[in-house]
């Protein structure tokens, strides 16, 4: 059926509009910089539509946003998933079998300590409930206007063991465009944007630890998750925008503590919406076109200093493109 | 032994595999901002606070000393009478006659001699519920009382302990009048035989007094045979509200102890947000200053035009109240905690959520008539626009490899955003801070209704993860954590990761690196 020019205009009127944001907490520092942003909005009469939601493997303070999976490991789905673990998801399986030390019924619901596969287990028991979540998220954004897009942004930290995990495994199941038709049932199949993520390099979680191993274990999360995000994007997965945030600059801002660098990326993402328009506007003028068309080109990357013998299968398009175990 | 001087270390490698593939998605982004310092928070959050936890309400929810008057044993005693004669079995007609007499008074001889067992229990059962009844009352007035003025508990209690001890059951009933009114049921059985004798008049007038007077015995009987019930019944419930009373006074000690932890925890809240406030001056706000109790209290009262510090803290206790019940219902703490007395959810709140809620509180009020821009100015313009620009520099380091002649295209985006000016000299200081703004190169310098500080904003955009100056060091982590069990990986993703291990492919970098650098 033919469009009205009055009806073609309204459409575009919609479509320049600001989108709702989904605004997706992973993790402790996620739900941290999630409040902040909240804070923002609420000193600032809610300018735009934006609808929080939180997924945890920790569920203190879940009850703070307008709503909420809890994706906390239960003691009952732990002993159900060790009786018989063929019957779940390849990262139960491996827990299980390698390792059962972290399936401890002690420690079960209290996070992910750091161990990224136990939220990929919780991830994959949680699978049906997530992707509820997620698709009652988007229902209640268009129940509060009409929207051409949705625009998802994901705010975690990448050290911990809850939102560098959930950045990755979000986008693998749920936010890529291959998958997120799942999220649009019976809606437009391109309602749902492409993400974007507020991610906090988490030095200062790091450096506040006591213990050397501990903050190991945290900067080697932050370097395994910058290559796994690498390693999605070079096979299609990616983040629209992904923004970090680390320590501190050259000009003597440091972030003294987690809770002010959870403020600034609150701040930051928060900015980020209330200006999403004018950014926008700048960003498919520049920022698209490089992201598209630019490749670095140094000559000092591994590949160019190692045997090519010696070369793992990602280190090659041609091995990435095998998938993985090639 | 000859030393030889070490050649300088080459550039360090890309410590990443698979950067020439990776996609240039990646941004830094920096925010820096000004900030006031409020000093005077702590002294005026905690007279505020007091006010919610220990003086609200106390002056006028007192409990009222006239309930203990519907206490009093022959009070009660003549409601229990009523409720019996309520009975069927024991309700007198409204015509009484010389048999309805006759047959009471063997009802009561019966009652008395315990044969009536049934209506005995019944007599007991409506005793105790009149006790019972005013025992119940009384406890809620205390209830209430003791809910209203919880610092006040202890002479509330004191009061009525005194009224109580003074108060007793006393004689309850005549133990004649059951004799007396059987006495008086056979005179009036003996009666008519003297109808013939006497005029009809005088008959009936003598008739008509004995009927009375067993009425009247028959009350005194009545209260006598209920005596022991009543007398047990009401000792039971003032043990009761003795005992209750007694749990209040641990309450009341217990909610002394409540508010003595919470202050002390506010106390520490507020030393924690000063401590975060100090560590401001090394992150990417910009203090402009302190703002001292005298300047806070004077400023608020100027911005709610309150005429008084009491009319101050009314105004400031309701706006608080709603921050921190809207606060609640964030925290999932329920219906419950939102319909229950502000002082019960300042007690159960955390500490730091006050606090956080009563500087968003006053910082609101502040900036309203504390001109920022006027901060601004004794700060100095210059100082002010040099600062907030270099404490927002990109968090980002590559080592001159975000360059086009490797490929990169950066695209940087600034923003500042300058909140309303409020008086004309307010917006003489914003147009110098803009042009001082613009000369440094930020060109989208726009004013935003709702900030209520001067945002500098800086994303730095479109380079691969892998060229990151920070990836050597996390690497070294990653190495190092590999001696310690640690598991890094997302079980599936990479394919020489077994089970969430460390990857041989990365670790292998580790070792190129050093190549490299020797």
């Amino acid at each position: 059926m033919e469009c009205t020019l009055q009806e073609k205009e309204a459409q575009r009127g919609a479509e320049d509009a600001l989108p709702g944001f989904l605004v997706i907490a992973a993790g402790g520092a996620g739900k941290a910089s999630t409040l902040s942003a909240v804070r923002q909005h609420q000193a600032a009469e809610a300018p735009f539509v934006m609808h929080t939601l939180a997924i945890d493997t920790d569920p203190e303070g879940l009850g703070t946003f307008d709503s909420a999976i809890n994706i906390a490991l239960s003691r009952e789905a732990v002993s159900a998933m060790k009786s018989d673990p063929q019957r779940y998801g390849p990262a139960c399986q491996a827990v299980v079998r390698h390792h059962p030390h972290l399936l401890e019924s002690e420690t079960l619901g209290r996070g992910a300590r750091t161990h990224r596969p136990l939220t990929q287990v919780a991830w994959e028991l949680s699978e049906a409930r997530i992707l509820e979540g997620l698709r009652a998220a988007v229902h209640a954004i268009l129940k509060r206007g009409p929207f051409a897009r949705i625009q998802p942004v994901v705010l975690a930290s990448m050290g911990g063991g809850t939102g560098s995990a959930a950045l990755i495994l979000l986008l693998n199941d749920f936010l890529n465009p291959q998958r997120k038709s799942h999220l649009t049932l019976g809606l437009p199949p391109d309602l749902v944007a492409i993400p974007a993520a507020f991610v906090i390099d988490a030095y200062s979680h790091a450096l506040q630890q006591r213990s050397g191993a501990t903050r190991d274990w945290i900067l080697s999360n932050l370097y395994a998750s910058r290559f796994e995000l690498a390693l999605c994007e070079v096979r299609g997965t990616r983040y629209q925008y992904i923004f970090h945030l680390g320590l501190g600059n050259d000009a003597g801002a440091v972030f003294p503590s987690i809770e002010e660098v959870c403020e600034a990326n609150g701040l930051l993402a928060w900015e980020w919406m209330a200006n999403f328009a004018h950014f926008k506007s700048r960003a498919v003028d520049s920022l698209h076109f490089a992201m598209t068309s630019a490749h670095f080109r140094g000559g000092n990357t591994p590949e160019s200093l190692i045997p090519k013998d010696e070369w793992p299968p990602y280190a090659s398009r041609e091995g990435l493109d095998a998938g993985p175990g090639a | 032994m000859t030393q030889t001087q070490p050649e300088p270390a080459p550039s360090g490698m890309v410590y990443m595999w698979g950067v020439p593939d990776q996609h240039c998605c990646h941004g830094y982004a920096m925010v820096s901002q000004t900030a006031f310092e409020m000093s005077g928070l702590d002294a005026l959050g905690r007279d505020l606070v007091a006010t919610v936890l220990v003086r609200d309400g106390d002056d006028t929810a007192r409990i009222d000393p006239r309930i203990l008057g519907e206490f009093q044993p022959p009070v009660l005693l003549e409601r229990a009478k009523t409720g019996l004669q309520a009975l069927p079995d024991l309700r007198l007609p409204a015509d009484v006659t010389a048999e309805a007499i006759h047959k009471q008074a063997d009802l009561m001889k019966a009652l008395n001699a315990g044969r009536k067992p049934e209506l005995t229990e019944q007599v007991s059962r409506a005793v105790s519920a009149v006790c019972q009844d005013a025992g119940y009352r009384l406890r809620r007035a205390f209830d209430t009382a003791a809910d209203g003025a919880p610092s006040k508990v202890d002479e509330v209690v004191d009061e009525l302990v005194k009224a109580l001890d003074q108060m007793g059951v006393g004689d309850v009933g005549d133990d004649q009048a059951v004799a007396r009114f059987t006495r008086r049921s056979e005179q009036l059985d003996g009666l008519p035989r003297w109808r013939q004798e006497l005029p009809e008049t005088t008959f009936k007038s003598i008739e008509r007094q004995l009927l009375q007077n067993a009425q009247n015995e028959y009350h005194l009987a009545f209260v006598w045979i209920v005596s022991d019930d009543f007398r047990h019944a009401w000792q039971d419930e003032r043990d009761a509200f003795r005992a209750r009373i007694d749990h209040f006074r641990e309450d009341a000690q217990a909610f002394r102890a409540k508010v003595r932890r919470c202050t002390e925890e506010f106390d520490r809240a507020c030393q924690r947000a000063k401590q975060r406030a100090a560590a401001l001056r090394s992150g990417n706000k910009v203090l402009l200053g302190e703002v001292s109790d005298e300047q806070l209290r004077s400023a608020l009262m100027e911005h709610r035009k309150a005429g008084s510090q009491v009319e101050l803290f009314e105004g400031l206790r309701y706006d608080l109240e709603t921050g921190l019940r809207e606060r609640a219902l964030r925290r999932g703490l329920g219906t419950e905690t939102q319909q229950s007395p502000f002082r019960r959810l300042v007690l159960a709140l955390p500490a730091d959520d006050i606090v956080e809620a009563l500087r968003d509180l006053l910082l609101s009020g502040v900036s309203k008539t504390y001109s920022l821009y006027e901060a601004c100015q004794s700060y100095g313009l210059q100082r002010l626009v040099f600062e907030l620009i270099q404490r927002s520099r990109v968090t980002s380091w590559f080592g001159g490899r975000d360059d086009p002649r490797f490929g990169i295209t950066r695209c940087e985006f600034e923003m500042v955003r300058l909140p309303a000016a409020a008086t004309p000299k307010d917006v003489e200081i914003k147009e110098i801070i803009e042009s001082l703004f613009r000369e440094a190169g930020f060109h989208d310098v726009r004013t935003s209704g709702h900030s209520r500080s001067i945002c500098v904003l800086k994303f730095h955009t479109g380079w691969p993860i892998g060229i990151e100056g920070g990836n050597q060091v996390l690497l070294e982590a990653y190495g190092r954590s590999a001696l310690t069990g640690h598991l890094p990986h997302l079980i599936g993703i990479l394919s020489d990761s077994q089970a969430g291990r460390h990857a041989p492919g990365i670790l292998r970098l580790l070792g190129a690196g050093e190549a490299n650098h020797k």
